[in-house]
């Protein structure tokens, strides 16, 4: 290339110099000649840029394929290094994975997860007492399964999916080895347009945050008090529809809101005797390491009442509110085995009450507004043990008068993730106006747990 | 500078600017990136590594915790109500993710959807059950040790999964992705000799492990487990068998354990004063230990470790 810029230069050259020689002659042309010598001179410049603008184009070219062609031997003798080296002696030839079934075969994987939980209790209490006495007409709930050994539950749970929209969930129970009960038994739609979920069947309902939680889940041996004076003795489970939707916000914060139309299990109870509750749980993750949870509760229904004289029906409205709180500390990894979780959950009730006179109309309406709260700390001490403590106040939806305190430490040992060891010491007080009390209860109760099969994780 | 010369050159600037408004295509600068969640921190890098500037990746685990257990927070079912892309581990090392893919209401991102990657599915496994099982074992793997991207090799499957998975919901984008995964194969290859020449004159040392973590590791890179501080996996050590282990230690002459980071650091300390061997906490992921910031420096790190213990125990190299 560098050759053909030579003759150019040549060419122009020669050509240049008889013209600048004829135009000396003439000095009347000598400005359209220096014109002319001045285009040919920009002409050759031009030329020459064009010129060397290719042959440096071809020369990254030529480098190209040189680098490439020394690349591909690059490549060759990489790979030939890895085949040496990769089939050296030592290794153990691996099988491949392909999404397919251990031994069981693949009808295995269309049966249902299948897990048993067993739920055992060695209970001591003191003074000594039998199990019920002196309890007749008292608010206050029966300890039925003081002084004793006792399988206190077992919940076997049958779950999986229905179809690519749906699952399905059923745990059955049996208490004390009596007859089977549906704890919970409902069907999910999971992604339903406008990231709604629907639920239908028997479930424990939204309202508050343990009450969700199967009893032998639970950090503690039994439900706090007013869980089983407010919603039931435990915890409240009704049939219905749930229908839930995560709140989109500007903050990121996980929002979820829970509406849910229940048929109240009580007795007697007619069509239009429904249960309207809404749930609304809000989480944000402090840090990677700890977390806040923020829910309210709310819930509102008719209770009828019939005067046995005269028939005549009156339907007496009871509200509730609640809020939790619960606060987690678990790092991930960095500080072995330490973890803390402190959970608080207040109720409120606003209940209507009154009688009948003898025309069969109400008389003496009043509200009873009563309350409770529960607030437990726990502590994970090492790999498998944790500590914690549990205070529990409550007055009763149908008597603001009468309440009760109890205040229980105790140690949860985790053998393995399928069997717990928990030993709990509970004092409780009792306060009534309404009829004498004895003095305060104390049970040392021995807790062991354990699950068989499948094992689904537990909701945060 | 006079104030027309100063205007001069700010008007060239907004000139140029406003023509490449109109002339150039802003769209792949203005396109909404996929957005992955991934289970792991190693399969996050590899999915960067595939989707480059056309993925906005994030994590569930971090790159030093057990991932056999992990708290199903809500926050995290947030990140997957938006994924368009969802990888896991697979086998049976999630199983809490059930949970997530439950309470995110994203059908595209449910097993069997264009946005399910397994990164599993063809990779190479060891530790499969061969008998009945049952939990007398610990906590056993039916499918086999889940731990499978501690292979170098492995990671090429991983990137084929993920590969799979952002052709399906990004088909546009499949040349650029199919580009990136051939430069991928390319670098593992070209590390992995560097790894593996570096390591080969410690083929064959004996080496004691917390959990049965390295399975893939060991077998890939030649140095051999030959017992475990656990008796069986999760379960924690006895007294006896510590005893045991010291004994085995030293009529073996082992000199090394290696621990995952998440692990207690008690025992090992034990059996080590006992024995005169190195602990070492090698990290199990990405980001695992504070500098891994991607799924090459993991291996770095580790292949370096270990060669600097055995160096370390006086450890002779087969050379």
């Amino acid at each position: 290339m560098r050759r053909i810029l030579i003759h150019i230069y040549c060419i122009s050259f020669f050509s240049i110099i008889p013209v600048v020689a004829l135009a000396s002659n003439d000095t009347s042309d000598k400005d359209a000649l220096s014109r002319q010598v001045q285009e040919l001179q920009s002409m050759v410049i031009e030329m020459k840029n064009d010129y060397e603008v290719r042959i440096n184009e071809m020369q990254d070219k030529i480098a190209r394929l040189e680098g490439k062609d020394s690349k591909a031997v690059d490549d060759d003798s990489l790979k030939k290094e890895l085949v040496q080296l990769l089939d050296e002696e030592g290794y153990q030839p691996a099988s491949p994975y392909t999404p397919g079934y251990p031994s069981g075969g693949k009808w295995q994987n269309l049966m249902l997860d299948i897990g048993i939980i067993g739920d055992s209790l060695a209970n001591v209490t003191w003074p000594e007492r039998s199990i019920d006495e002196g309890r007749a007409g008292s608010p206050f709930a029966e300890n039925e399964f003081a002084d004793r050994i006792s399988l206190r539950e077992i919940e076997l749970g049958l779950q999986g999916v229905l179809d690519p929209y749906a699952r399905a969930d059923f745990f059955l129970t049996s208490e004390d080895g009596g007859s089977i009960n549906v704890e919970e038994g409902y069907m999910t739609w999971l992604t339903l347009p406008w990231d709604l979920q629907v639920k239908t069947g028997i479930f424990r309902t939204s309202f508050g945050k343990m009450n969700k939680v199967h009893r032998p889940e639970i950090n503690q041996i039994d439900y706090p008090k007013p869980i089983k004076n407010f919603l039931g003795s435990e915890g409240q489970k009704e049939p219905g529809v749930s229908i839930s939707k995560i709140i989109p916000n500007p903050w990121d914060i996980y929002s979820e809101l829970t509406g849910e139309i229940l048929t109240p299990s009580d007795e007697g109870v007619k069509g239009k005797d429904q249960i309207y509750l809404a749930h609304l749980r809000n989480y944000i993750d402090i840090t990677d390491s700890s977390s806040l949870e923020f829910g309210l509760s709310f819930q509102t229904r008719d209770i009828s009442d019939t005067d046995d004289a005269t028939l005549t029906k009156r339907n007496f409205r009871q509200t509730m509110e609640g809020i939790d709180l619960t606060f987690r500390w678990d790092p991930p990894g960095q500080k072995l085995y330490k973890s803390f979780i402190w959970q608080t959950e207040f109720f409120a009730s606003q209940r209507e009450s009154g009688s009948f006179d003898e025309a069969g109309f109400t008389e003496d309406v009043k509200d009873i507004n009563s309350f409770g709260f529960y607030t437990f700390g726990e502590y994970q001490l090492t790999q498998r043990l944790f500590a914690g403590a549990r205070f529990d106040y409550s007055q009763f939806p149908t008597n603001d008068k009468d309440s009760e305190w109890s205040i229980s430490p105790y140690l949860t040992f985790w053998q393995s993730e399928f069997t717990r060891l928990r030993l709990e010491y509970t004092h409780l007080e009792r306060n009534s106006v309404t009829m004498p009390v004895e003095e305060g209860d104390n049970a040392l109760t021995l807790q062991a747990t354990f699950t068989l099969g499948a094992h689904k994780p537990h909701p945060f | 500078m006079t104030k027309g010369k100063f205007l001069q050159p700010t008007v060239i600037i907004y000139s140029l600017m406003i023509l490449s408004i109109i002339f150039l295509d802003y769209s792949y600068a203005f396109a909404k990136k996929i957005n992955v969640v991934t289970t792991s921190t190693d399969l996050r890098s590899i999915t960067e590594f595939i989707g480059s500037d056309r993925v906005k990746v994030e994590n569930i685990t971090k790159g030093y915790q057990n991932p056999h257990i992990v708290d199903a927070k809500p926050s995290y079912i947030l990140k997957l109500n938006k994924a368009d892309l969802f990888v896991k581990v697979g086998l049976d090392l999630e199983t809490w993710s059930q949970l997530l893919e439950d309470g995110a209401r994203n059908p595209q991102i449910r097993f069997g959807s264009p946005g399910y990657v397994d990164a599993s599915i063809g990779a190479e496994l060891l530790d499969i059950p061969m008998t009945k099982i049952d939990r007398s074992l610990g906590d056993i793997h039916v499918f086999g040790n889940p731990h499978y991207w501690l292979d170098p090799l492995n990671s090429k499957t991983i990137a084929q999964n993920i590969l799979n998975g952002l052709r399906r919901i990004s088909p546009e984008n499949a040349d650029y992705f199919k580009e990136n995964k051939k430069r991928f194969d390319n670098e593992i290859d070209t590390h992995l000799v560097k790894w593996l020449r570096k390591i080969k004159p410690y083929s064959g040392t004996k080496v004691i492990a917390y959990h049965r973590t390295w399975s893939n590791l060991a077998n890939r890179f030649r140095f051999e487990i030959v017992d475990y501080v656990e008796p069986k996996p999760g379960i924690p050590p006895s007294p006896s068998h510590i005893a045991n282990l010291i004994k085995r230690m030293k009529m073996e002459d082992i000199k090394v354990i290696i621990k995952e980071p998440y692990y207690e650091n008690k025992v090992p300390n034990f059996i080590a004063s006992k024995t005169g061997a190195s602990v070492l906490t090698l990290p199990t992921s990405v980001e695992g230990i504070k500098g891994i910031k991607d799924y090459f420096v993991l291996f770095d790190y580790i292949t370096d470790e270990l060669i600097n213990a055995f160096v370390e125990q006086g450890i002779n190299s087969n050379d």
